[in-house]
């Protein structure tokens, strides 16, 4: 039955005639909005596919609609392109969004940027997140409460327009999540832990969460969700080669939205921002 | 546990008379009571289960485990703290059909948060070790489904002799005083079904051919007193006999009730959890010895439905019909016979037996025709038990007619109407832990490694019942699963595991909990619980059943003639008590756990959960004192 799919992929492959020129030359910013990715119906039938390859299925699916659409054209001028689902919902004000956020870059300037909120907000039309995990590179190892507390303190600032009603962190461990905790206004409501740990918790940060009253989640996400190479490449599989150029996934969002009070998982989907420079033309 | 009305039961005669007045006013009742509660709304997910215990009694010196009949003195002192203080107690205690068992409830119903998933071990726990502490030296709370040598001479404590010719059941090997004394319905259930089937129950369960079995198998009845040859008659060539409703109704199960938001979610999850029930069953069996002997059958629920067959022969269709009005292919206890909800419909391939007054009363009250079927369906059934003071009632208010009938067709889901009086919404039961033909495979020994299931080939992601007419659930994937069939044969291991091609329900869910806020500990919990179900669908870890076979079959007193001694079944039971305690480990069932289940959910769950919910209505209420900020 994949044989079936993987079939019909390459036909659709050979059917896209090889771009004479790039769909998007003149654009440093690129953002994928899946939409509600529980509407993919052929990919749940895939089985045991990790989050990097759902993140590429869904960002080659929708690349091979907006080719089979043949609807690029608005996209020649554009410096800040977004790729979103045509018949997106327009939920109601009264939805309750969770969202996750995985930033994977190693450029710090990065992490005190507010455009992550805005996009996100603005492109899901909901009047507010309920809660949100902020997911550092590499667990957030190797940064220090300075260069943390820029953005908790973006965060924060949302929280006080009530835009965002809670928000936490992610694999924080004793020193770094006591710093954050001693330095921020409103303190984290949770720090989301690996799978991996989730039976073998350190003595000290269960101790420290339990009297805080900070909920210890869990994730199963690796460290790197999407790497450039495999970014660009499936960008290059359905666009022009210039297209996949220099793209550097900045950070992964995820989102889902879920019935109050019956656990119901309504919608679930991904935004992927990435960003690179153009050599500067004369 | 059943309608638990007080009063004076009526004769069987007396009964019997009034069989088409309750048909009559239960469906009435349930018109009634359906036009009040059909819109009723319940937008939060309530859940519980029902697990039933055994008491073993255990005399170390002759090698000796018995049932004990204490249930009646326990109960009054577990219900207690219930009828103190009903809205703070942790667990509920309710009788059983027999003396042996107690069966216990959490006191609240779990909800919709991740977290409650951790507490359901932990509520069970408790309810073990309060049954436990009320007991004796030497004597336990077991939970195992069929007590292996129940039927069998003094297997219980006290002992009590069998008298076919006065009592209740008739039986050779099942005395009256192992019925739970203090509530006449057990003992009148027990007696009206005879009466009704004017024949005691006839249960055979085929035995496990083993190396000295005779051939053929045919136990010498007459040693247990004679009975004109009734017994000699109704019993079969190489099989386990048994005669009684204590047999089935006398095994520990577990029952699971879930709280839809609406009448509509209910149906449509009452049809989805049906196709589950025989998988369920194949994972859960625990009961290969039967009244002494292995049996060649790894379930109780045939035997439950042999013993609660009130179908007279006629009815069985052994008989032309000259007093019953129909022939009905199964008994009152059996797996469901169609499906309820309007995706579903198209399922329904067998004819369903229904009483047709009851059907034309359902529709033209408004009643849409796949629920009317279901509700015709069960009204084929008498009343088997009536209470003097409770036969009048007004039509309007009382829904226990309807209960009457629903409540004693025992079927593997069940479909629970909402109390008028309450804010309790409709609801369903998941019986099976303990399509048809998946019934039969699901039984067979070892069915979890050996058997194959009739099972969905594609099945869609778990989007929202909002809009039951979920299109969407049976849209075809590929232009060609309009000729194709919907289904296939898969084994437990390919439907809960997956292949590569299907997706595995164990993969389904750890998706929904990979996007769900959970805690890591109720994470830990689960991973752990999904990890047993893993293992134990992929044949890696044995059922219940594989184990108690084995141990038997490698026990040195065993003769491989599948006769279980009292020996080996006291060797049995006592290895599976120090199992539970912790004091023993059996790696070839249970993997050893160490989940972080707890009887409450944590502290800063239930605070973020309050502050969220002051936080959004604040914003859905802007009229509202802003001033105020939501506290830290």
């Amino acid at each position: 039955m994949f044989d079936d799919q993987e079939q019909q992929q390459q036909q659709d492959n050979d059917k896209l005639e090889s771009l004479l020129s790039p769909i998007f030359p003149k654009a440093t910013s690129l953002l994928f909005h899946t939409g509600n990715a529980l509407t993919y119906f052929k990919l749940v039938r895939k089985t045991n596919m990790n989050i990097t390859e759902e993140i590429i299925e869904y960002i080659s699916t929708m690349l091979r609609t907006l080719r089979k659409n043949n609807n690029f054209k608005q996209f020649e001028n554009e410096t800040y392109v977004k790729i979103i689902p045509e018949d997106i919902n327009h939920e109601g004000s009264s939805s309750n969004a969770t969202g996750n956020s995985g930033s994977n870059t190693v450029d710090y300037e990065q992490l005190s940027r507010e455009d992550l909120k805005i996009s996100v907000l603005q492109e899901m039309k909901e009047n507010y997140l309920e809660s949100l995990l902020l997911s550092f590179p590499n667990y957030g190892a190797k940064l220090t409460i300075d260069e943390i507390l820029p953005l908790w303190n973006v965060v924060e600032s949302y929280m006080n327009n009530q835009k965002i009603l809670s928000a936490g962190v992610c694999d924080f461990m004793l020193p770094l999540l006591l710093e954050l905790c001693d330095h921020a206004k409103h303190k984290p409501y949770a720090d989301q832990i690996n799978l991996g740990v989730c039976c073998s918790i350190p003595d000290e940060l269960n101790k420290y969460v339990k009297e805080n009253d900070i909920q210890l989640l869990t994730h199963s996400d690796p460290m790197d969700i999407i790497n450039d190479s495999d970014f660009q490449n499936s960008i290059k599989n359905y666009c022009h080669e210039y297209d996949a150029l220099d793209w550097r996934p900045t950070w992964v969002a995820r989102y889902n939205s879920i019935i109050a009070n019956r656990g119901i998982i309504k919608t679930k989907g991904y935004f992927v921002y990435a960003s690179r420079e153009l050599p500067i033309k004369s | 546990m059943g309608l638990l009305t007080k009063g004076q039961a009526l004769t069987w005669k007396e009964t019997q008379k009034r069989a088409q007045y309750i048909r009559e006013h239960g469906v009435e009742q349930f018109i009634n009571n359906f036009k009040k509660v059909k819109d009723r709304r319940n937008d939060c997910l309530k859940w519980g289960d029902e697990v039933e215990f055994m008491m073993v009694r255990f005399d170390h010196k002759n090698k000796k485990a018995q049932l004990l009949l204490k249930a009646h003195k326990i109960l009054p002192i577990l219900m207690e703290p219930e009828n103190e203080n009903p809205d703070d107690c942790q667990t509920f205690w309710r009788p059983e059909y027999a003396d042996y068992m107690i069966e216990g409830t959490p006191g609240k119903p779990y909800g919709h948060l991740p977290s409650h998933f951790n507490l359901v071990e932990a509520n069970m726990k408790l309810r073990r070790r309060q049954g436990q502490e009320l007991l004796d030296k030497d004597e336990y709370v077991i939970s195992t489904s069929a007590f292996p040598r129940n039927g069998c001479a003094e297997y219980t404590f006290p002992t009590y002799t069998p008298h076919p010719t006065t009592s209740a059941s008739a039986s050779l090997f099942f005395p009256d005083e192992a019925i739970f004394p203090e509530h006449p319905r057990f003992q009148t259930l027990t007696r009206n079904i005879r009466e009704r089937r004017r024949a005691k129950v006839a249960i055979n369960v085929p035995i496990f051919i083993d190396k000295n079995t005779p051939r053929p198998f045919k136990e010498d009845l007459s040693v247990y007193g004679g009975d004109n040859g009734a017994s000699e008659a109704a019993s079969l060539n190489d099989c386990i006999y048994m005669d009684a409703m204590g047999f089935g109704m006398g095994c520990c199960c577990l029952q699971v009730t879930f709280q839809a938001q609406s009448i509509e979610e209910a149906r449509f999850l009452y049809d989805q959890l049906t196709p589950l029930t025989p998988i369920m069953l194949a994972l859960s069996a625990a009961c290969p010895i039967w009244r002494g002997y292995l049996a060649d059958v790894d379930c109780r629920w045939n035997i439950l439905s042999a013993a609660t067959d009130d179908r007279t022969e006629e009815e069985r269709g052994l008989e032309p019909l000259k007093n019953n009005s129909f022939q009905i292919p199964k008994s009152r206890y059996s797996s469901i016979d169609c499906y309820i909800s309007p995706e579903s419909a198209k399922f329904n391939d067998i004819e369903v037996v229904q009483d047709k007054d009851a059907f034309h009363r359902l529709t033209s009250n408004g009643i849409d025709h796949l629920l009317a079927q279901h509700i015709a369906h069960l009204f084929i059934r008498d009343t088997l038990v009536l209470f003097e003071e409770k036969i009048e009632l007004n039509d309007e208010e009382d829904t226990e007619h309807f209960e009457n009938i629903n409540s004693t067709n025992w079927q593997s889901m069940r479909f629970k109407l909402p109390p008028v009086n309450s804010n309790i919404g409709w609801r369903v039961e998941f019986r099976p832990t303990e399509v048809d033909e998946n019934m039969q495979f699901a039984q067979q020994r070892d069915a979890v490694k050996n058997q194959k299931f009739h099972f969905r080939k594609t099945l869609a992601t778990g989007q929202t019942p909002e809009t039951p007419s979920m299109a969407s659930m049976k849209k075809p994937l590929f232009d060609n699963t309009e000729s194709d069939c919907e289904h296939r044969l898969m084994s437990v291991d390919e439907i809960i595991n997956g292949s590569d091609q299907f997706v595995g329900l164990l993969r389904i869910v750890q998706d929904y909990l990979n996007n769900i806020e959970i805690d890591a500990d109720t994470r830990c919990t689960i991973n752990q619980y999904l990890n047993l179900i893993n293992k134990r669908a992929a044949g890696t870890l044995l059922t219940n059943a594989a184990w108690m076979r084995q141990f038997v079959q490698s026990h040195s007193q065993y003769k491989h003639d599948s006769i279980v001694t009292e020996e080996i079944t006291y060797d049995l039971l006592w290895k599976m008590q120090k199992i539970s305690a912790g004091e023993d480990e059996c790696q070839l069932v249970l993997p050893r756990m160490a989940s972080k289940t707890s009887l409450d959910i944590p502290r800063a769950v239930e605070r973020a959960g309050n502050e969220l919910e002051t936080k959004r209505s604040l914003l859905l209420n802007p009229t509202q004192n802003n001033d105020k900020t939501p506290e830290d």
